[in-house]
């Protein structure tokens, strides 16, 4: 069973934590809003704290959407690019923006949201994955949210 | 069950006289097995301590409980291994240390205590059923001393190991000390691993990453993929037999509409990491397909669900009950440290093909040299690869699969083909369908990794798909015989195989064209064949391929 049920240890600890009666709606309300702030959770076990979007993965996730094919799989990590059949990685006209304070980092591996618009179709949320090579951050994966 | 010590005592003291020659554990009922248990060793039913012991040891983070997990809402490992005649099930615990390294006193010193006192008070060898580290723990333990001056080894009867990361984990190397240090199988490999980690950075608490947890402690360095610590450990005891079973979680990665899927192991480590020690040549590997952002998927082989895996836990009893065979066969022999000839580690198996469907059944097999394996899951397919291991110099040039799928009127399937590693080479794979008989081909994508592609409706429920295996004709094929091979292969009438403008009609991922008017039968291409001007390298081919149905 996955572990997207169970408590985290951050909740435990805030569970623990005596709050005074008086200002405790505040002080609740104000810890919701930065456990808001600095975690999402998609259903798959809660993440760890959010940080700032690295510039060049930002710069990495626009050539996702670039003109040519080329361009847009030069994003990617090279073993990811050999291992992936070729072909768009995204439509032409397609729009991407990542969403910010959702970067996760664990070393030179992390994960972002992203809004992604693809042309005659709705805006989705997407997860992409990044690996740092060289100093320079690459994708790994490109998964909708549904 | 396990080698049964009938130890005699010798006359040799001078209260010989008055002894009864009398096994080892009627010899130890002043110290019996129950005088073992200590707060790390404990017994299962604590009314039942001198049968035959099998002794259970957990991994990191985890506990004996990892043991007495219910199976399917049945008997948990514990209780299935308890329920077997004349046995005692103990458990080691080491929980509050786990995230030390084995060296750790409380560990595999310990742990080597536990495995003497339970052999020489119940004057039987002690069948080891290993999860994760555990099995690094028994590694230490068995080279240790025991009080008789013999390596703990030559007092275990046999291990079953879990997932034990006996080489390390390449998941960690790459978490640690930076994606483009590590050496991969190969390239699917690789980007399976590095989409994996992304997505498993801060993930916390989730079991799909077992690793995010352990990066920080002693452990988590000492198991990085051929880390000082596991090189240092003691060499594996040849003598004693290992049955590995190894979880090999198979990811479909997305790249926005394209995808590809590789193994990434059970999640802790990698499937050949797992079954390094296995001596049984036939490790259980459980295959299972998984995906990123699927909140409620099974986990069926992910690291820490392993130990309560239903095939998992019946494979681990039936081997504990082979091992009881060891022990009848080797009843009368004395105690001894003589080792035993050893069978030596096998191979890895050469290759995999997993075949998953869209409803989730799946079912993998192995290349493997030898008698066609048939392989068989619920619903989906039965499919029978006709042999060949793509290493084996004697295999055909092309594999003929047939695939039995649930395709109806209605009911269109999508069949997902990859290699798991290792291929010399995964780009040298060409897969071709023969869409004569209904499958679609508008689906279909091809990559490094394998294929993807749909069949039905109204096409019949069983299709053929064929490998064709260029580079692996010998890894000694020189590079202009296999452009004659695959010139030849083009050649031949009606078959159409289109590739890629970079890499040449062989090399590199390729398109396979819906046009193939594939002949069941003549493109199953031995290697005698062959044009005689084209080195394959072969010296036979007793590689032929054989197709049997499974309905």
């Amino acid at each position: 069973m996955r572990a997207t049920q169970q408590p985290t240890a951050h909740h435990r600890v805030r569970k623990s934590v005596a709050i005074p009666l008086l200002g405790g709606v505040v002080l609740a309300g104000a810890i919701f809003a930065v456990l808001t702030l600095t975690h999402h959770s998609n259903g798959h076990g809660v993440l760890d704290r959010a940080e700032k979007i690295p510039t060049s993965a930002i710069m990495t996730s626009r050539q996702l959407v670039a003109a040519s094919v080329k361009s847009q799989r030069d994003a990617l990590a090279p073993l990811v690019d050999s291992a992936t059949p070729p072909g768009r990685l995204l439509p032409a006209g397609s729009a991407l923006a990542l969403v910010p304070m959702t970067w996760h980092q664990s070393g030179n591996f992390a994960n972002a949201m992203a809004d992604i618009h693809i042309p005659g179709e709705a805006q989705q949320k997407y997860e992409l994955g990044f690996v740092r090579l060289s100093g320079s951050w690459r994708v790994t994966f490109i998964q909708g949210s549904s | 069950m396990i080698r049964r010590h009938v130890v005699l005592v010798a006359a040799i003291s001078m209260l010989a006289s008055t002894l009864m020659i009398m096994p080892l554990a009627s010899r130890a009922s002043a110290d019996s097995p129950a005088s073992c248990a200590t707060s790390q060793l404990q017994p299962i039913a604590s009314n039942n301590t001198s049968g035959e012991p099998i002794l259970l040891v957990h991994g990191i983070t985890s506990s004996p409980a990892v043991f007495d997990h219910s199976v399917g809402g049945g008997a948990s490992l514990a209780k299935r291994l308890e329920a077997l005649a004349g046995v005692s099930v103990w458990t080691f615990d080491y929980h509050s240390v786990s995230l030390d390294w084995v060296t750790n006193p409380s560990i595999g010193p310990a742990l080597a205590t536990a495995i003497g006192c339970l052999e020489s008070s119940t004057g039987y060898h002690v069948a080891i059923v290993d999860h994760s580290m555990g099995g690094l723990a028994t590694q230490y333990a068995m080279a240790q001393n025991d009080d008789q001056g013999s390596p703990d080894a030559s007092n275990v009867s046999g291990v079953i190991t879990i997932g034990t990361p006996f080489e390390g984990s390449k998941l960690l190397s790459a978490i640690k000390n930076g994606a483009g240090d590590i050496k991969y199988s190969n390239p699917v490999e690789g980007a399976t691993i590095q989409a994996y980690l992304s997505y498993c950075a801060g993930r916390l608490d989730d079991n799909f990453c077992p690793l995010t947890n352990i990066l920080d402690s002693p452990v988590g360095t000492a198991l990085e993929y051929d880390s000082p610590q596991i090189r240092s450990l003691p060499k594996w005891p040849s003598y004693v037999p290992v049955f590995d079973i190894a979880g090999n979680m198979q990811l479909k990665v997305n790249i926005g509409p394209l995808h590809f899927t590789g193994s990434v192991g059970d999640g802790a480590g990698s499937v050949d990491s797992a079954t390094a020690h296995d001596t049984t040549g036939q490790p259980l590997v459980i295959t299972c397909p998984v995906t990123l952002l699927h909140p409620m998927q099974t986990l069926a082989c992910e690291h820490t669900v392993l130990p309560h895996n239903a095939t998992v836990v019946g494979r681990v009893v039936t081997e504990v009950e082979k091992l009881d065979g060891i022990d009848t066969q080797t009843a009368t022999t004395t105690t001894s440290t003589t080792a035993p000839t050893s069978t030596g580690p096998s191979a890895s198996p050469a290759a995999t093909l997993l075949a998953s469907d869209s409803s989730g059944d799946s079912i993998a097999s192995t290349f493997s040299v030898g008698p066609p394996k048939l392989v068989s899951a619920s619903g989906f397919t039965d499919a029978t690869l006709s042999n060949c291991d793509p290493m084996d110099p004697s295999r055909s040039v092309a594999t003929k699969i047939v695939i039995n799928t649930r395709a109806t009127s209605s009911l269109t399937e999508t069949v997902d083909f990859s290699f798991l590693a290792p291929l010399t080479n995964p780009g040298s794979m060409s897969f071709v369908m023969d869409y004569s008989n209904g499958a679609q081909c508008d689906a279909e994508s091809a990559g490094l990794a394998g294929v993807s592609f749909k069949v039905g409706p109204n096409a019949p429920n069983t299709f053929t798909m064929y490998a064709i295996d260029i580079d692996a004709v010998s890894p000694d094929t020189p590079a202009g015989d296999l452009q004659a091979l695959g010139d030849w292969l083009i050649q031949q009438p009606s078959l159409t195989i289109e590739g890629n403008a970079a890499g040449g009609p062989f090399w590199g991922p390729r398109v396979i064209t819906c046009e193939g008017d594939i002949n069941n039968t003549s493109y199953l291409v031995p290697a005698g064949q062959l044009p005689a001007s084209i080195n394959t390298g072969l010296s036979s081919d007793s590689c032929s391929p054989q197709l049997t149905q499974n309905q």
